[in-house]
C-alpha cells in the first residue's frame, strides 16, 4: 500500500534558497566596496508621486 | 504601496550612554504600541560622532534575542509600524537639526535558520519605497547602498555634501565591523 506524502509548500528561505545561517560569512567592509548611489530629483518625485505629505520637507 | 497610514504616537523612553571606543555615544529610545498586533515596538536611535543617527527597531518581546533585528514578527500592520519609525526623525531633528540619519535593512532569519542574503533584503527593498515618499528632498539628500542594504539620509545644512558622505560612510564602515555576522 502506497503511503500517502503530505505536500507542504516551501518556506521562503527555501525558495530564495537562502544560506543556513552556520554558512554565512561575515562581511568586510571597506570604503571601495561600499558604494553610495544619491537619488535625483527625478527619482525621488517618481517614487513619492502618490505620496499626500512629508514627514520631512 | 502608498505608505498612507497615520502610524502611532512615539513615546521617548530614556537616553542610554555607550562607553565602548567606538563613534558610537549615547542611544535615544523610543517605545510605541501597535493596536493591530497587540505589541510593543522599541525604537532606538544611536547617536555617532560626525551628528548621525543610526535608527534601528525591534519587536519588545524580542528584546533578549541576539538576532531580534533580524526576526520576522510576521503580525501584520507592516505600514503603521514603519510610518511610526520614520516619525522619529521630525523629533530628532527638533534637537538635532544638523543630524544625518542612517538605516540598514537587517537580513532575516527564517525558522528553517536560513539567512537572506546582504545584498538588496527585502527590508530594504521596503525602506528604499519608504523613506523617499515620507522624506522630502529638501532637508537631506538621499543616498542608497543597495550592495549592503543601507540607506543615508545627509543634512543639506552640511556645506559639503559629498566630503560628509565620505566621512559618515567611513565612520560606519569602522563602527559596524560585525555588520552583517551571523555565525
Amino acid at each position: 500500500m502506497d503511503t500517502l506524502v503530505k505536500k507542504t509548500r516551501l518556506s521562503k528561505g527555501e525558495r530564495l534558497n537562502w544560506e543556513k545561517v552556520k554558512r554565512v560569512t561575515p562581511v568586510k567592509l571597506t570604503p571601495d566596496t561600499v558604494v553610495g548611489k544619491f537619488i535625483t530629483e527625478r527619482e525621488h518625485n517618481k517614487i513619492s508621486s502618490n505620496n499626500k505629505r512629508f514627514l520631512v520637507p | 504601496m502608498t505608505f498612507d497610514y497615520p502610524g502611532y504616537d512615539l513615546k521617548f523612553i530614556q537616553r542610554e550612554p555607550c562607553n565602548d571606543t567606538t563613534a558610537h555615544e549615547y542611544t535615544l529610545v523610543f517605545k510605541f504600541f501597535s493596536t493591530a498586533t497587540k505589541l510593543h515596538y522599541i525604537v532606538r536611535a544611536d547617536y555617532h560622532t560626525g551628528d548621525v543617527f543610526a535608527i534601528k527597531f525591534y519587536c519588545k518581546q524580542h528584546r533578549r534575542s541576539e538576532r531580534k533585528y533580524n526576526i520576522i514578527t510576521n503580525k501584520g500592520d507592516l505600514g503603521n509600524i514603519l510610518v511610526t519609525c520614520a516619525k522619529v526623525i521630525p523629533l530628532l531633528l527638533k534637537c538635532y537639526p544638523l543630524a544625518s540619519i542612517g538605516f540598514s535593512g537587517a537580513r532575516t532569519i527564517d525558522r528553517q535558520k536560513r539567512a537572506e542574503g546582504y545584498h538588496n533584503n527585502q527590508r530594504y527593498k521596503i525602506y528604499k519605497q519608504l523613506i523617499p515618499m515620507k522624506i522630502g528632498r529638501v532637508t537631506f539628500e538621499h543616498v542608497a547602498y543597495d550592495s549592503i542594504s543601507s540607506y543615508l539620509l545627509i543634512n543639506r545644512n552640511n556645506p559639503d555634501i559629498l566630503q560628509k558622505e565620505k566621512e559618515l560612510k567611513e565612520m560606519f564602515i569602522a563602527t559596524y565591523t560585525d555588520l552583517f555576522e551571523m555565525i
